[in-house]
């Protein structure tokens, strides 16, 4: 799902810059060519690069073998968190003067038989390509992936041969002019040699000569023999000579590479046939190099899409959501509004209009009137208690307010109507039980002295409720 | 690619707000779904209640109707319910009659009258007897004070004139009665 399929590659040969088509529509097309001195030093050759290519991050690249080098280190972890930051370290260390080193690298993870793991970082280290790629990416055509023909023979090797990953393979393919040598041990690319071919009668020795050489260097980098020698060439001749000149036994793949060869680049013949269709996709199934930082935008590409696309989901399953709860609400409103029309049709009014009323009538009930309270009070009063002033209030704080004036021949007279008073009221007031003598103020009358009977003034405060 | 990846991630933001964002408007929807259900099944039972109870709904209804006197204007009404009161104490030997009403303190649907009179103390306690039996005409304070040796009392009553307002039509002819009777109460002259 994530996969992108390249339309174009750039391809860096003989010092000239080449884009190349390869849809179906123009594979192998050349789209456009610049001298690679130009592309690194023209910096108005943007201009030249039509519209309709530009875009970083959207070639594969293919650069020349000797671009990329290979160190090995022991590491014990898998964990691709430990193995990058321990390689940026390592190889930034042993190139300090080459700092673009740290954002083009990639490595593989192999532990030879009975040996502890160990790393092979292939990274770029030709000043050249680092130049490129700035260059590359001033003019939007900046590569996504950085491969070379080494990994690309590796990748199509393992798929022709059974038995590639477990032997050391050279891989002779004999061009015009020019005789490429790719070794690999275990099925892993560990380096190229190109040997220039003339048209001497000895041109076979000297290739052989070549071929021992490098074959030396071979076993001190794999520690190992060579194990199987493929040719590809287009003279059937080629074979036997370098049968007899080798003295060993040496495979002519050409037959089974032509039948699957799809792009053919008559600028550079040594891919002819390296690529097809199925290989230019992103991820490529082929080693190669991308750019630290792209390759973490790459890493959370899948996790944006898969928020975007769940998050998507959640979107449209919530509005859907949405349009049902307000379909309930606008049910639930609807069976409101008849509830409510029922409730007018029968009775006219609503149950608050109810609960005022009802209120309004039980406030009234509940509360005292002066008529009743004059009533009781009056009630209470003994005969020689005359009433002076009175003052009953119903709102608010509902109280009775008694000032009277008591007649009695003596004393004993007054403390018995005091008492008589004091029980009356509690009789006749539901809520002045605790009313007692010490409740009522008493004083003399001013005019008592003046006459033979005892004359007090008494008052006394009552709450109705 | 950086700006590329930078517009991915706005992306996933924004899906991911207007997610949540969508979530927090269905849960407000749902609240407000309970509340209008809960208004319903609360309507459901008033209808229900209303149906048991329309008889006693009813009486209340009158009860509190009876509680406001239908006028055409308030003005009038003022002066209608004066001059019967006026009536109502002269019918109780009561003299020196004296109302007003507060204007300035009416609110919606009443207006306070204060009534002042002298009398005997039982014909002070006949009127405000009478005035039991008139619920438009509510009494919030009575303040008597004797002020003569024979028994006299000054009497001040501040009651409520509680209306409604009316067209000529709904308004009974002789709604307001001239009722006095003095009652017998235990009122003692001074």
């Amino acid at each position: 799902m994530f996969n992108m399929k390249y339309k174009r590659i750039i391809i860096v040969h003989d010092n000239n810059v080449y884009c190349m088509g390869c849809s179906r529509a123009d594979a192998g097309q050349i789209l456009f060519r610049m001298p690679m001195e130009q592309v690194l030093n023209d910096e108005s050759i943007a201009e030249q690069v039509p519209k309709k290519l530009r875009g970083n991050n959207k070639y594969l690249c293919i650069v020349p073998d000797h671009w990329f080098d290979i160190e090995s280190y022991p590491f014990r972890s898998k964990k691709s968190s430990l193995i990058e930051p321990f390689l940026e370290r390592k190889l930034t260390a042993a190139h300090p003067e080459k700092k673009a080193i740290q954002h083009f690298f990639n490595y593989r993870n192999i532990a030879p038989a009975g040996e502890a793991n160990n790393l092979y970082a292939y990274f770029i280290q030709d000043n050249s390509a680092f130049r490129l790629y700035s260059a590359l990416k001033r003019m939007h055509l900046a590569p996504r992936q950085i491969t070379a023909p080494g990994f690309l023979w590796e990748h199509k090797l393992a798929q022709m041969t059974v038995d590639f990953g477990h032997k050391g393979t050279l891989l002779i393919h004999m061009g015009e002019k020019m005789c490429r040598l790719y070794f690999y041990f275990n099925g892993n690319y560990l380096f190229s040699r190109s040997v220039v071919l003339t048209d001497a009668p000895d041109a076979v020795d000297a290739l052989t000569f070549e071929i021992n050489q490098s074959l030396y260097m071979f076993s001190q980098k794999a520690k190992s023999d060579l194990d199987r020698v493929y040719l590809l060439t287009e003279n059937p001749e080629m074979l036997d000579l370098i049968s007899r000149s080798l003295g060993r036994d040496v495979e002519d793949i050409t037959p089974q590479v032509n039948e699957t060869r799809f792009f053919e680049f008559p600028e550079v013949p040594s891919l002819n046939g390296l690529l097809n269709h199925n290989d230019l996709v992103s991820p490529p199934r082929f080693f190669s190099v991308t750019h630290r930082r792209i390759k973490q935008a790459l890493e959370w590409w899948p996790v944006q899409w898969a928020g975007i696309l769940v998050g998507g989901l959640l979107v449209l399953s919530l509005l859907g959501e949405n349009l049902f709860l307000n379909s309930v609400i606008n049910k639930e409103n609807a069976e409101k509004h008849k509830t409510h029309q029922q409730m007018s049709a029968a009775t006219g009014q609503h149950l608050t209009e109810y609960e005022d009323i009802l209120n309004h009538v039980l406030n009234r009930v509940e509360r005292p009137t002066c008529a009743d309270a004059l009533r009781r009070l009056l009630a209470s009063l003994p005969e020689s208690v005359w009433v002076r002033k009175l003052n009953v209030t119903v709102e608010d704080d509902p109280s009775l307010h008694l000032e009277a004036l008591v007649l009695s021949k003596n004393a004993d007279h007054f403390k018995a109507a005091l008492a008589l008073l004091v029980a009356n009221v509690r009789h006749h007031f539901k809520n002045a039980q605790a009313f007692s003598i010490n409740d009522i103020d008493i004083r003399m009358d001013p005019s008592a002295r003046a006459q033979s009977t005892f004359r007090y003034r008494i008052s006394l405060r009552l709450n109705l409720i | 690619m950086i700006s590329s990846i930078k517009i991915r991630w706005v992306m996933v933001g924004c899906v991911w707000m207007a997610a949540v964002g969508l979530t927090y408007w269905n849960s407000v929807k749902i609240d407000r779904i309970a509340a209008i259900r809960e208004a319903n099944e609360r309507l459901q039972r008033e209808v229900f209640f209303e149906n048991r109870n329309a008889e006693e709904l009813k009486q209340a209804a009158r009860t509190h109707q009876s509680m406001f006197l239908p006028v055409v204007s308030v003005t009038l009404g003022l002066v209608e319910v004066k001059s019967h009161l006026h009536s109502l104490a002269v019918a109780l030997d009561l003299d020196q009659i004296f109302i007003k009403g507060e204007m300035t303190r009416a609110k919606e649907g009443r207006v306070p009258l204060t009534l002042d009179a002298r009398g005997s103390f039982r014909n002070a306690v006949a009127f405000l007897t009478v005035l039991r039996k008139y619920p438009y005409l509510p009494v919030t304070q009575t303040k008597i004070r004797a002020f003569s040796e024979n028994g006299d009392v000054e009497m001040s009553v501040t009651f409520f004139f509680q209306y409604s307002l009316a067209s000529p039509d709904q308004i009974k002819v002789g709604q307001l009665q001239v009722n006095a009777h003095p009652s017998h109460g235990g009122a003692k002259p001074l």
